[in-house]
């Protein structure tokens, strides 16, 4: 029934800068199922960027391999998107808010094509009245939908995002979590979701990849025990939730640099 | 290299078009009604700017402050301008001035902008050729005039070489400003759309890079006028402003008449000014957005 879209083998990035080599990814194993939602946690500079980085073929690992839909990355893959943390630089200031989610497609697809789908994306975020804006006029939550809406248009089916709501207030990060939740549903995309947050995570996915501290290895993989829909205060009241993001929490404590200090010392 | 960057900033921080100085602090609404109003208080502030200094001038003059002949009061001077723009042969020389400053612009453009986004998006080529260029750079293109008569005469190939040696170098450089300043981010975007480096290039950096060359023209136009009345000047040109100034200012009582050409001349760097100041609101708006 489940058919794997991303397979990760033994993929490794050394930086390599005036300083000296820096080995971030050491050896990262894990694959995709089509429909999943997985979530990445791990400590602050792990690697998780970096790894996103390569997933998306925008850069190249030192080593491994990557496979999308049976095919080895060797640049940026079709049928992927990503969405940045960095939304304000992510989004062109000089185009409005329509010309920026149609721009993928320019070239690609034909002009009413290009036309529906802005619109239709848009209006899966809410913001079909904001085509004609600026990104820049729009609150951080709104630009953020502007460019969740521009990868939809692209009709991945695999979207990558890279701590997409680090840097809205809690209130929005919540609409942001359900709306994503939503389009998923709407769209039939996979999603591959960076994130330093435990309980958004667990809230957020089927199942929850951990990292250790750089050189980084996978720690982890914990399968959510939830079902969809999901609602902020239900899902987070459950039994299962509150046990599932104690387990990652714990895995990531012992992922970092005191945990593994704490854990040598109990050994 | 690195000396020359906050040069740059400062230029086009300190004359961008739409925030005026002392607004910048309180956070003014957007709308187009504001800005309208707001555009309408900067130019009243201009035309009293312009009214003061008339009057300072009229003073100055009528009170014999400076000797007659060396400052024609303002009264006599706008009137002498205002029958000069019906002179047909005066007209003929602001004509050929213009012509050969625009000549030497446009291939200052044509060479500078191409060559600024290839510098910008090649450290290689540029780490090669940045030696040269600042070696080339601070040779003051007038100087270069006796040279250019021997080379190419008085005409307005000299004209066209001297504004484009003078405009070609802040231009480059705003150019590749422009694309160094382009994001990061954004580049990898555009990169994660799956286009190539090519269409990145056109598509991202290229527009990005628009309101610093239009930095580096807002800086350049009125020059490529003053560059080319000098070259006419120095280059014994037998047409144009400069050489028309020259034979004004051995007539007697030329003075006036040489005031009055001036006064022109003024005013048409007024009017490239503003052109460019509309093609900076028009292209590169987004880059004074008040946002952060
Ligand atoms: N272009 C680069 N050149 C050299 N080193 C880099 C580069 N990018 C990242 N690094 C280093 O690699 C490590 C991992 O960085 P990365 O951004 O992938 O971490 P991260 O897990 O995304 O961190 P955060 O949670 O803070 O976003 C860091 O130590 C960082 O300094
Ligand atoms: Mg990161």
């Amino acid at each position: 029934m489940t058919t794997t879209l991303l397979e990760v083998d033994d993929l490794r990035h050394t930086y390599r800068t005036r300083q000296g080599d820096q080995t971030v990814l050491d050896g990262i194993n894990f694959d995709v199922q089509r429909g999943e939602f997985v979530s990445i946690v791990g400590p602050s500079g792990c690697g998780k960027t970096t790894l996103l980085r390569t997933l998306s073929g925008l850069l190249r690992p030192t080593g491994g391999t990557i496979t999308l839909s049976g095919n080895v990355i060797t640049g940026v893959p079709k049928g992927l998107a990503m969405v940045f943390q960095d939304y304000r630089a992510s989004l062109f200031p000089w185009r409005r808010v329509g010309a920026n989610v149609e721009f993928p497609l320019l070239g690609r697809v034909s002009k009413a094509e290009r036309r529906a789908r802005t619109l239709e994306s848009l209006s899966a975020v809410g913001l079909a009245d904001a085509a004609d804006k600026y990104a820049w006029q729009l609150s951080g939550g709104m630009q953020q939908r502007v460019a969740i809406a521009r990868a939809l248009a692209m009709r991945p089916e695999l979207l990558l995002m890279d701590e997409p709501f680090a840097s809205v207030d809690a209130q929005t990060r919540s609409d942001l979590e359900d709306l994503l939740l939503r389009v998923r549903e709407q769209f039939d995309m996979t999603i591959l979701f960076v994130t330093h947050d435990v309980d958004e995570s667990v809230y957020l996915s089927t199942r929850v990849l951990s990292l250790s501290k750089a050189p980084t290895v996978k720690t982890a993989d914990v399968p959510v025990p939830l079902t969809f829909p999901r609602d902020q205060i239900h899902t987070r009241e459950n039994p299962s939730f509150v046990e599932t993001r104690s387990e990652v929490a714990r895995l990531i404590r012992q992922a970092s640099p005191g945990g593994l200090a704490a854990a040598a010392g109990a050994h | 290299m690195e000396s020359s960057r906050p040069a740059v900033l400062t230029a086009s921080k300190s004359i961008g078009p739409i925030s005026p100085p002392g607004e910048t602090g309180s956070r003014i609404e957007s709308t187009r009604g504001a800005r309208a109003n707001e555009r309408t208080v900067v130019a009243a502030r201009g035309v009293a700017g312009v009214l003061c200094f008339l009057a300072l001038w009229e003073v100055v003059a009528r009170y014999d402050l400076l000797p007659r002949d060396v400052l024609p009061p303002a009264s006599t001077t706008l009137v002498h301008a205002a029958q000069l723009l019906g002179d047909r042969s005066f007209l003929g020389q602001i004509g050929s001035t213009l012509w050969a400053a625009l000549l030497g612009y446009v291939l200052a453009l044509a060479i500078a902008v191409p060559a600024g986004l290839v510098l910008g998006l090649s450290d290689r080529l540029h780490a090669a050729t940045a030696t040269v260029v600042e070696l080339i750079r601070p040779l003051p293109p007038v100087g270069l005039v006796p040279l250019l008569v021997l080379v190419v005469g008085q005409g307005i190939e000299m004209k066209a070489a001297v504004v484009a040696l003078g405009c070609v170098w802040p231009l480059l450089i705003n150019t590749i400003h422009g694309v160094h300043s382009t994001d990061g981010t954004a580049k990898a975007t555009a990169r994660s759309f799956g286009w190539s480096r090519g269409t990145v290039a056109i598509r991202v950096v290229w527009p990005s890079a628009v309101p610093s060359v239009l930095t580096g023209v807002r800086i350049t136009v009125s020059v490529a006028l003053i560059l080319c009345v000098g070259a006419e000047f120095i280059g014994g040109s037998r047409d144009g402003l400069g050489s028309w100034l020259l034979q004004q200012s051995m007539l007697p009582g030329g003075i006036d008449t040489v005031c009055a050409g001036v006064v022109v001349a003024g005013a048409l760097g007024l009017l490239v000014n503003g052109a460019v100041t509309a093609l900076e609101r028009r292209f590169a708006a987004w880059a004074h957005r008040e946002d952060s």
